[in-house]
C-alpha cells in the first residue's frame, strides 16, 4: 500500500467515525423516559380533550394531533404542537362547549409542551456544541486596534452595533453577522489610523506657544466677566485662545497648575476642551480633550496630547489670519453639593477714555471646595519625543529600508503575525509581499505602499475573524496560538502580547503550570479591567439604564448624569469583589456598594467627596446591598415612572438564575378590556387579575413574584411608599413558586441566598462560560457546568478562582 | 461651459436643507438617459400596532382605522393630520404576511418586507430578501442612483433575529445594517472628497486589488473550514463581493460629483435623546435623497418590537407621553389607554405627513417627488401581539399609476405580498410574484 492510499484510509475512517458519532447523539436526544412521560401523562390528556376532534374520526381544521410524531426535538411535528399550544395559551381549546381541561392537567400539558418546544429551539440554535468562527465585536475591535497600532483613535466610530445573542452576550460567533458594511468600515479606520502611525519626511521643528489666559474679562468677550478665572472652583473656566490653529500632526496642551486642597480634601479634576473660533464669529466650535487629576499643591506640568483631526477642523478655505485656537479649562470635581448661587456685583469699566459702571454676575469661592489654580499654558505643536515616532518604529524598525525586497517580507511577516494572532505561512508572504510591490509600482511612496497594504490585512478574514480551522466535527485539541487568541480576547478583549505570543511560539503554553501562571498575570495586568467592564455590562445588561428615559412628570429634580453614576456604580461593584477576591454570592446580597458623591447623595448616603467610586459600607443604613439593590436594577427594570414587576422579574430569571421565561405567546388575549376598571388598578393588582386569568397563570405564576419583591423601589432606585402614576399604597408580599411566602426585598435575597445558592451559583458559572467559549451553552456541557460549579462552591464562590478552572478546562483547550 | 457643464453646475449648486429648487433628475450620467422621473420607494416600519377601541365606544374616534371604507371615509383622529393629503393616501385593512401569523407577536417586524417565516438554518434563524433589495438588487433598479438602497433605523446596526433593528434583507436573507445617526448619513451622502478624480479613481483601483486579494484569501481558508464556520465565511465572501460591486459603481460615478447638499437647517448632531430632531432629520435626508436622486430606495425602521431592547422604546416618554411606546402598546387595551396610544399613533402619523409634506414641495417635471414616490408606511401587528390586520397605508405614487383618497378593507386571508407585487411592477420590475403572494392588489391602481 503506497502513502496516499494508507492517507485515505484514516480519511475513511475517520469519516466513519463521524457518522456514527452523529447517529449516538440523534439517537440519545429522545431518551426511553420522554417516550414513557408522554405516553403515560400526556397522551391520555389528549385522548381525553382533544383526540374527539382532532383525531381518527374528525380532523377538524385538517388538525390530526394522534399521528403527530411526539418527539419534539427531532421530529417533523414541531410547529404543529407549537400551533397547538399557542390556541390552549389562548383559550380557544378545547372549544367552550367542550369539556375544558381542568387546572393541573392543563398546567401539566402547557408545562410539557412548552418545556419540549424550548429544547427543540435550543437542539436548533445550538452549533453542536462547536464555537463557530467569530467576528471581533465592536469592543474587542476597539482594543486590537489600539494595540495592534499603539495608536489611541475612535476606530469603531463608524461601525453597526453588534446583535446579541439569545444569552444576551455580544461575543458569540454564531449571532455575529458580517456585512459590507463593516468591510468597509475595518478598511477606512485602518487608513486613517496608519495615516497617523507612519510618517514620512523630516520631523518638523517642534514649537512651543504660549497661550494667554483671557480671564477677569481682559479684552475678548465680555460675557466670561465674573466666570473666567485663574482659580477653578466650582463655576469658573479658564479660557485662553492662540493664532495659527495646527491643522496636522500631534499637538500637546501642557498645563501648569497645582491645587490648594486641604489635607483629606479630594483631589480636584481638571477637564481641558480644545477647538477653534473664526475672528468675528463668537462661536466656539470644540470637543473634549481629556481629564486629568491636580492632586499636588505645588506646581507642576500636566499634559494632554491629541491630534488635530480629532476635534472640529474648519473648512480649508478659512484663511489662517482669522482662525485661532482656543483651549478652555474648568475644575469638574462632582463633590454632590449645589452650585452656588450667583451674587450680583458693579464694576466699573474704562472704555473709550470713558469710566462707566456695570452690573455683573459673579459667584462666591467656596472654602469648602478644593480649587485648581492654573499657572501657564502652553500648546506644543510637533511634539514627538523621537522621530520617526515609537509606533512607527513598531512597524518599520529602523534598520529595515522597504526598497529591499527581503526587509519588506520581514517586515510584513511581523505585523501580520502580530494582526493575524499566528505565525504566518511563506505563501501567504510572499502573495502578501507581492501585493506591496504592486502598490509600490504605482508611483507612490514606499511608506503609502506599505499604509495601503497594512489597511488590506486589516479587513482580511484572518484579522476580523478569530478562526480555529477545523473539518472534523470531533473535537481536538487548540494548537498554542489558537490558545493564546482564546486566552486573551477572554481576559482583555484584545490579541495577545508578546510574552504571550512567545509562550505560543514556543508552545509552552500548553503546559497547565505556564498557563496558569499567565493567567495570574494577565488578571493583574491593567488591561483585564476590559474583561470586568465588558462581561459585567452583557451578563447584566447594564445598557438597558440607558433604555428608559425617566419622565420628568414624576422625578422633577432628577438628573440624567446620574444614570451613567449608576451603571458605574455596578461595574465599580462587580470589579471590588472580582479584584477582592471574595465571594460572589456578594452579588445578591452584600454590606457594602461602590458610590461616587453624586450617587451617594441620590441614596442619602455620605462618604464619596468626588465623582471616583469608592467603598462605601451599608451597615447601619436602609440601603439594601447586592445587585438587586442598585440604582441601575431598578431603572432598567422601570418604565421610567413606575416599576415594571415583570421586566424586573425577567431580568432576575434571565440574568441571575439563567432561567429567562419563555417570550409571550402570539395573539396574547388582552387582559385590560376583560377585566373592568382595569387601567384603574395598581401594577400589583392588574398582575393579580394577570394571574388569577387561566390563560396568563400558567406563565406569570412564575414570573410576577420575583418582581413584586422589589416593589418598595420606585424607577430611581430610591424606596417608595406610593406608586408613581396612581399614587396607590405599594404592596411587596408575594408567593414565590414552591409556596414560599415573602414579603420584600431582603426576603428575597434570603431566599436566594438559601434556596437558590446553588441555581445562582450555576448561573453564573455559565454565564462566565458563555463568555469565554463566545458560544450558546449545550446539553453535553452540563457535565463541566456541574463540575465548575461545585469547585466554586468549595472555594467561597471566588471568581478569579472559578475564571483560572475554566480557562484550564477540557471545554476551553478544545474546540 | 457646454450645456451639460451649465446644468451640473446648477444642481451641485443646489442647497438641500432650505429652499427647494426644481431639479432635473440625473439623467445622463449613470446609463441611458431616462425620458420620465425617477420612480421611488420607501417603506417606513413603526412597532406594536396601534390603538383600536370598539368603534362605537367612548374611545371610537382614536380607532387608527377609519370607520368606513371606499372613498367616503372620515379619517378618525389618530389619522387626521393626513387630511391635507388625503387624496395621496390609501389606507389598508385586513392584510398580513399569512406565514408569519404563528410566530411570536413581537417577532414579526423582522419579516414586513419579506414575508416569509423565519426558518432555521446552521448559523441560526434566516429570513430572506425584503422587497426593497429585491427591486434594488435583484431587479437592478437600484443600479442607476449612486447607492443602490439606503437602510435606516432608530437603533442602528443588524440586532437580533427576531427583534432586528433593520427593515432589509440581502438575497441571502443576511440583514444589512441600518445607520441611525443623520451625521454619517448625511456624510455617506453628501460629504465631499478633496481628492482628484484620478487619485479617486486610482484609489477605487487599488481598492478593488485589495478585495481581490481578500477574496483570494478567504477561498483557500474555506477549505480548511467545517459547516458553520463556513457559513460565517461565506457571509464574509459575500460581503467583499459586495463591497467590490460598489467600487465599480463608485468608478462609475467619479466624474459626477456629490449633490451638494447644505447641513445647514439640519439637525445631524440629534440623537436618541431628542427623538423629535432625530426622526425629522432622518426624514428630511430621505427626502434630501430622493430629491438629489442619490437612491431610489429607502427603508426606515422608527423603533424595532421589543421594549426590552429597543433604544427607541423610551421616545414617547421623551416627548412628553406618559408611558413608552411598549408601555402604551400594552395599555391601549381599553379606556383611556386607547386614547394615549391613538395620540402616539397619531404622532407617528405626523411624521409620514411631514415626509409627504417635503417630497410634495420638491418640484419634479410637471409634479413633484411624491407624485413620483411611493411611500409604504406600516406595522406588522394591528395591536400589540397581534399579527393579523396591519394598519398600513400606500401614499404617494400618483403618476406611478395609483389611485388614492380610499380605506380599502380586505378579507384576512390575502396575503400582504401581493400588494408588494402590485408596487414592485408599479417600480417597473417584471415579476409577478413575491413571497407568498397569491396575485395583485389591483384596487389601489387608477
Amino acid at each position: 500500500m503506497n502513502k496516499q492510499m494508507v492517507f485515505l484510509n484514516r480519511v475513511w475512517i475517520a469519516l466513519l467515525l463521524t457518522f456514527i458519532g452523529v447517529g449516538l447523539r440523534s439517537s440519545c436526544a429522545w431518551s426511553a423516559d420522554g417516550e414513557t412521560v408522554f405516553k403515560e401523562s400526556i397522551r391520555p390528556l389528549l385522548k381525553t380533550y382533544c383526540y374527539d376532534c382532532h383525531g381518527p374520526k374528525k380532523q377538524k381544521g385538517d388538525i390530526r394531533l394522534d399521528q403527530l410524531d411526539f418527539d419534539l426535538v427531532q421530529g417533523k411535528s414541531t410547529e404543529t404542537w407549537h400551533d397547538a399550544l399557542n390556541k390552549i395559551n389562548l383559550g380557544e381549546m378545547p372549544p367552550e362547549d367542550a369539556p375544558q381541561l381542568p387546572g393541573p392537567d392543563r398546567r401539566k400539558l402547557v408545562g410539557w409542551l412548552t418545556e419540549q418546544l424550548r429544547l427543540a429551539a435550543r437542539a436548533r440554535q445550538g452549533t453542536g456544541g462547536q464555537v463557530v468562527m467569530r467576528r471581533l465585536n465592536r469592543a474587542e475591535y476597539q482594543y486590537t486596534m489600539s494595540d495592534l497600532l499603539g495608536l489611541q483613535m475612535d476606530y469603531s466610530e463608524e461601525l453597526p452595533a453588534d446583535a446579541r445573542s439569545s444569552d444576551g452576550f455580544r461575543n458569540n460567533g454564531a449571532s455575529l453577522e458580517v456585512s459590507a458594511l463593516q468591510i468597509e468600515n475595518y478598511l477606512k479606520a485602518a487608513r486613517k489610523a496608519l495615516d497617523f502611525v507612519l510618517v514620512e519626511g523630516e520631523q518638523q521643528d517642534r514649537v512651543v506657544t504660549p497661550i494667554k489666559g483671557n480671564v477677569k474679562g481682559r479684552g475678548g468677550n465680555r460675557s466670561l466677566v465674573g466666570n473666567s478665572s485663574e482659580r477653578l472652583g466650582r463655576v469658573n473656566f479658564w479660557h485662553g485662545s492662540f493664532k495659527d490653529l495646527p491643522r496636522s500632526d500631534v499637538f500637546t496642551i501642557r498645563i501648569k497648575a497645582h491645587t490648594d486642597r486641604k489635607p483629606g480634601q479630594p483631589a480636584p479634576v481638571l477637564h481641558a476642551r480644545y477647538g477653534y473660533f473664526v475672528s468675528g464669529l463668537t462661536l466656539n466650535i470644540m470637543g473634549d480633550a481629556g481629564e486629568i487629576e491636580i492632586a499636588s499643591v505645588t506646581p507642576e506640568y500636566y499634559e494632554i496630547s491629541g491630534r488635530p483631526q480629532f476635534f472640529p477642523l474648519p473648512e480649508a478655505h478659512v484663511p489662517t489670519e482669522r482662525l485661532n485656537g482656543v483651549v478652555t479649562l474648568q475644575n469638574v470635581l462632582v463633590d454632590g453639593k449645589p452650585q452656588p448661587k450667583p451674587v450680583s456685583k458693579v464694576i466699573e469699566e474704562k472704555k473709550n477714555g470713558k469710566t462707566r459702571k456695570r452690573k455683573i454676575q459673579e459667584y462666591p469661592e467656596d472654602p469648602d471646595f478644593p480649587r485648581i489654580i492654573i499657572d501657564s499654558v502652553e500648546i506644543v505643536r510637533h511634539d514627538h519625543a523621537s522621530w520617526p515616532p515609537a509606533a512607527h518604529r513598531d512597524i518599520v524598525p529602523k534598520e529595515e529600508d522597504l526598497q529591499s525586497s527581503e526587509s519588506v517580507r520581514r517586515v510584513l511577516k511581523n505585523f501580520l503575525r502580530r494582526a493575524w494572532r499566528r505565525p504566518i505561512r511563506e505563501a501567504e508572504l510572499t502573495q502578501w509581499a507581492s501585493h506591496f510591490r504592486t502598490i509600490q509600482g504605482q508611483g507612490d511612496s514606499d511608506i503609502f505602499a506599505l499604509k495601503e497594504t497594512l489597511a488590506a490585512s486589516l479587513a482580511s478574514s484572518n484579522f476580523i475573524f478569530l478562526s480555529e480551522p477545523h473539518l472534523a466535527s470531533k473535537t481536538r485539541p487548540l494548537s498554542s496560538h489558537e490558545l493564546a487568541t482564546r486566552l486573551s480576547y477572554f481576559l482583555w478583549s484584545s490579541l495577545p502580547d508578546e510574552e504571550l505570543f512567545a509562550l505560543a511560539d514556543s508552545g509552552e503554553l500548553l503546559k497547565p503550570a505556564v498557563l496558569q501562571k499567565q493567567f495570574e498575570r494577565m488578571f493583574a495586568d491593567k488591561k483585564f479591567d476590559r474583561f470586568a467592564e465588558q462581561f459585567c455590562m452583557q451578563w447584566l445588561d447594564l445598557e438597558g439604564v440607558d433604555r428608559v428615559a425617566i419622565n420628568p412628570q414624576y422625578y422633577k429634580k432628577f438628573d440624567n448624569q446620574l444614570k451613567p453614576a449608576m451603571v458605574g456604580e455596578t461595574l465599580a461593584f462587580f470589579k471590588e469583589i472580582l479584584q477582592s477576591n471574595s465571594s460572589a454570592l456578594q452579588f445578591i446580597d452584600a454590606d457594602f456598594t461602590m458610590l461616587n458623591a453624586a450617587l451617594a447623595k441620590h441614596y442619602g448616603l455620605s462618604g464619596p467627596r468626588s465623582q471616583r467610586f469608592e467603598r462605601v459600607s451599608l451597615k447601619g443604613t436602609n440601603r439594601p446591598g447586592g445587585l438587586l439593590g442598585h440604582a441601575s436594577t431598578h431603572l432598567a427594570g422601570s418604565d421610567g415612572a413606575d416599576s415594571h414587576p415583570i421586566k424586573r422579574a425577567v431580568w432576575i430569571r434571565e440574568h441571575l438564575l439563567h432561567d429567562p421565561p419563555n417570550p409571550p405567546p402570539p395573539d396574547v388575549p388582552d387582559l385590560a378590556a376583560s377585566v373592568p376598571n382595569f387601567e384603574k388598578l395598581s401594577i400589583r393588582e392588574q398582575l393579580v387579575q394577570h394571574r388569577e386569568k387561566e390563560a396568563c397563570a400558567d406563565c406569570h405564576r412564575s414570573i410576577d413574584p420575583w418582581g413584586i419583591a422589589l416593589e418598595g423601589y420606585d424607577a430611581i432606585g430610591l424606596l417608595r411608599e406610593k406608586t408613581a402614576r396612581l399614587n396607590k399604597p405599594v404592596a411587596t408580599q408575594t408567593t414565590l413558586p414552591g409556596n414560599h411566602e415573602i414579603a420584600g426585598l431582603a426576603d428575597l435575597q434570603k431566599y436566594l441566598l438559601i434556596q437558590r445558592r446553588d441555581q445562582f451559583a450555576k448561573a453564573l458559572v455559565s454565564k462566565l462560560l458563555i463568555y469565554g467559549l463566545g458560544r450558546s451553552l449545550e446539553l453535553a456541557d452540563e457535565p463541566l457546568i456541574d463540575e465548575l460549579s461545585v469547585q466554586f462552591a468549595k472555594d467561597d464562590y471566588r471568581l478569579p478562582g472559578l475564571m483560572k478552572n475554566i480557562i484550564m478546562s477540557e471545554l476551553f483547550l478544545s474546540r | 461651459m457646454n450645456q451639460k457643464a451649465l446644468q451640473m453646475k446648477r444642481r451641485t449648486m443646489l442647497k438641500a436643507a432650505g429652499i427647494s429648487l426644481a431639479l432635473p433628475w440625473m439623467e445622463s450620467f449613470a446609463g441611458p438617459l431616462e425620458k420620465s422621473p425617477p420612480r421611488r420607494f420607501c417603506s417606513i416600519y413603526f412597532p406594536y400596532g396601534v390603538s383600536l377601541p370598539k368603534q362605537d365606544g367612548d374611545f371610537g374616534q382614536w380607532n387608527w382605522f377609519p370607520n368606513e371604507t371606499g372613498t367616503d371615509f372620515t379619517f378618525n383622529k389618530s389619522l387626521e393630520v393626513l387630511e391635507p393629503f388625503r387624496d395621496q393616501v390609501t389606507i389598508l385593512g385586513g392584510l398580513s404576511h399569512p406565514k408569519v401569523r404563528r410566530i411570536g407577536g413581537h417577532d414579526s417586524g423582522d419579516t414586513f418586507l419579506t414575508g416569509e417565516e423565519l426558518s432555521l438554518a446552521t448559523t441560526g434563524l434566516k429570513n430572506s430578501i425584503s422587497l426593497d433589495q429585491f427591486m434594488a438588487r435583484t431587479h437592478k433598479l437600484g443600479d442607476s442612483t449612486r447607492f443602490a438602497s439606503l437602510t435606516l433605523s432608530s437603533d442602528g446596526g443588524t440586532g437580533m433575529p427576531t427583534r432586528a433593528n433593520t427593515l432589509s434583507y440581502s438575497r441571502t436573507g443576511q440583514p444589512i445594517p441600518s445607520f441611525n445617526r443623520p451625521a454619517i448619513v448625511f456624510e455617506r451622502l453628501f460629504g465631499l472628497n478633496g481628492d482628484s478624480i484620478d487619485a479617486q479613481r486610482k484609489g477605487l483601483t487599488r481598492t478593488g486589488s485589495h478585495l481581490d486579494l481578500l477574496l483570494d484569501e478567504a477561498k483557500s481558508l474555506q477549505r480548511k473550514l467545517g459547516k458553520a464556520d463556513q457559513g460565517k465565511l461565506d457571509q464574509y465572501l459575500t460581503s467583499v463581493r459586495e463591497i467590490e460591486q460598489d467600487v465599480e459603481r463608485s468608478a462609475r460615478w467619479l466624474k459626477v460629483p456629490r449633490p451638494k447638499a447644505n447641513a445647514e437647517g439640519l439637525s445631524l448632531d440629534a440623537d436618541n435623546e431628542t427623538p423629535d430632531k432625530l426622526i425629522h432629520t432622518m426624514l428630511d435626508l430621505i427626502a434630501l435623497a430622493f430629491q438629489t436622486d442619490s437612491t431610489r430606495f429607502v427603508t426606515y425602521q422608527l423603533a424595532s418590537m421589543h421594549g426590552a431592547i429597543s433604544i427607541a422604546n423610551k421616545f414617547p416618554t421623551l416627548l412628553g407621553f406618559n408611558k413608552d411606546a411598549h408601555g402604551l402598546a400594552h395599555g391601549a387595551g381599553k379606556g383611556a389607554g386607547a386614547e394615549n396610544k391613538g395620540k402616539w399613533d397619531r404622532y407617528q402619523a405626523s411624521c409620514l405627513a411631514y415626509l409627504m409634506k417635503r417630497l410634495s414641495e420638491m418640484e419634479e417635471g410637471d409634479g413633484s417627488v411624491l407624485d413620483n414616490t411611493c411611500l409604504f408606511y406600516g406595522s406588522s401587528n394591528s395591536k400589540t401581539h397581534n399579527n393579523t390586520n396591519y394598519p398600513l397605508i400606500l401614499a404617494g405614487g400618483k403618476k406611478m399609476g395609483y389611485k388614492h383618497g380610499q380605506y380599502l378593507k380586505f378579507n384576512n386571508d390575502v396575503p400582504l405580498a401581493n400588494l408588494f407585487v402590485t408596487m414592485q411592477k408599479r417600480m417597473g420590475v417584471k415579476s409577478d410574484s413575491f413571497a407568498d403572494s397569491t396575485g395583485e392588489i389591483v384596487e389601489v391602481l387608477a
